[in-house]
């Protein structure tokens, strides 16, 4: 009994930790163009993003009945299975952020689970067309979606407003103001798509140890707990990250910055009111690399190709994580004690590692890359 | 069989391409009538009723927008709807 409790109390810690990753590496989805552009400061952003994170996480309480969307088969997703896909979720977050690569956190989540399920299941455990429809497809719709809407946006904008000789020096204010707003309505969305995954992964686990009856709501720690956890990831910045999406694609001016965060703004809206779900990761990539391409600036498309590999990686990346791990918590109490200790061994590795090119509110803009492997004296001085 | 709900789909992507580019338009419009009005003023020319209009214009364009940005919240807010 004892132990049954400490699992779950290992669980919702591991889940709360996903949250906070959660929020640390999607900040940049709602925050980096306005970081960019000066609409916001480093500071201010992440702020109001943490603010309306939580306030997302409170404004609904519909837990999704299926944590998995019916990607796996939920009748198997055991406490044991969802440490087991969280692990590979936060290590894939993790890794991912070392290197300031944006990708999606709901499919890292996904692809730990389908890992772990069938490590412990095999493929009865799995729904391979849900995985092609649910994930892959989106996957390559999102970023042309959003894309080819804010390079149209774009140049409709720049053509719009710099007819008349004055270089947009009354407009640009105005495509500042409208930043604001757009890039809060993504931060509001995000808490409450996200902040809800986590509270019905605690729910599950409550419910499969007999602490809460089935079919009932969060309890209100649970959605404290989730809305606090992904404020607090969001208001830590995910700086490196940040810099890739507001820097390392593309130069982004008020003008552009406004029509990506308005297309972001509307496929996320569309999204999640038309029943085709859109990685907002995903949809924010997609914007920004379109405006680059409407304004004709530079694209770095170097950094774009690290990120598509990045997003084809993963789900199997992920996959493996949570399979290896969901072989070891079969083991037993030591394999559950191994999995946790490996979790948080190279959890503080990765720390480690950034720590030596470090990336934070004073240097976010200063630089289009997010250097890994050699100290820089940028990283030294930090 | 995979099942794709492609209705969504088509519908996802429309609706993020009129809606982004109309409010994006109608933000520009109004940015650049606003834009106008005040450089007619700093180039200390009298004000004529055609600046007055576009002004008066600017301020429907950037209501409009803000009905927009309202019925975007309340999308978000799941208690509303």
């Amino acid at each position: 009994m004892a132990e049954a409790l400490i699992v779950v109390v290992i669980v919702i810690t591991t889940a709360l930790v996903f949250d906070f990753t959660n929020g640390f590496h999607d900040s940049a989805n709602a925050m980096a163009t306005s970081v960019a552009t000066g609409a916001f400061t480093p500071k201010q952003a992440v702020t109001v993003a943490a603010i309306l994170n939580v306030f997302g996480a409170f404004i609904s309480t519909e837990v999704a009945k299926t944590i998995s969307s019916g990607i796996v088969n939920d009748q198997l997703v055991t406490p044991a299975v969802v440490f087991a896909g969280l692990t590979g979720a936060i290590l894939w977050n993790l890794g991912t952020w070392l290197f300031g690569l944006p990708s999606s956190s709901s499919h890292a989540l996904f692809g730990g689970l389908i890992g772990a399920v069938l490590a412990s299941a095999g493929l009865a455990g799995i729904n391979p067309s849900v995985i092609v429809s649910k994930i892959l497809l989106p996957a390559v719709v999102a970023p042309v979606v959003a894309g080819v809407t804010a390079m149209f946006a774009t140049r409709i904008a720049y053509w719009i407003t710099e007819r008349d000789g004055a270089h947009g020096r009354f407009s640009r204010p105005i495509f500042k103001y409208g930043q604001r707003i757009s890039a809060s309505m993504v931060a509001v969305a995000h808490g409450t798509s996200d902040g809800q995954k986590t509270m019905g992964i605690i729910t599950l686990v409550l419910v499969s140890s007999g602490h809460q009856e089935s079919g009932t709501q969060p309890y209100f720690w649970v959605i404290l707990a989730a809305g606090l956890a992904i404020g607090l990831g969001t208001y830590s910045g995910g700086w490196r990250i940040m810099r890739t999406m507001g820097r390392g694609l593309v130069d982004i001016d008020s003008p552009q910055g406004f029509a990506a965060d308005t297309s972001t703004t509307t496929a996320i809206l569309a999204s999640s009111h038309l029943g085709f779900g859109l990685s907002t990761t995903h949809v924010a990539s997609g914007s920004i690399l379109g405006s680059g391409i409407g304004r004709r600036t530079h694209v770095r498309w170097s950094t774009a190709t690290r990120m598509a590999v990045a997003w084809l990686l993963t789900l199997p990346a992920a996959g493996m994580i949570g399979a290896i791990t969901a072989l070891l918590v079969g083991l037993g109490t030591g394999g559950l004690v191994a999995s946790l200790a490996l979790l948080v061994g190279i959890s503080g590795f990765f720390f480690w590692i950034s720590l030596r090119n470090r990336v934070h509110a004073g240097n976010v803009i200063d630089s289009h890359e997010v250097q890994v492997a050699s100290r820089t004296r940028e990283g030294a001085h930090a | 069989m995979i099942d794709v709900n492609w209705r969504a789909l088509i519908e996802v992507t429309l609706v993020t391409f009129l809606g982004g580019l109309l409010v994006v338009t109608i933000v520009s419009l109004a940015a650049a009538l606003l834009q106008s009005s005040y450089l007619a003023t700093e180039a200390g020319k009298a004000r004529s009723a055609f600046h007055t209009l576009e002004a008066w214009l600017s301020i429907v364009l950037f209501l409009i927008v803000i009905g927009i940005v309202g019925f975007g919240f309340y999308l978000l807010v799941p208690w509303w709807h």
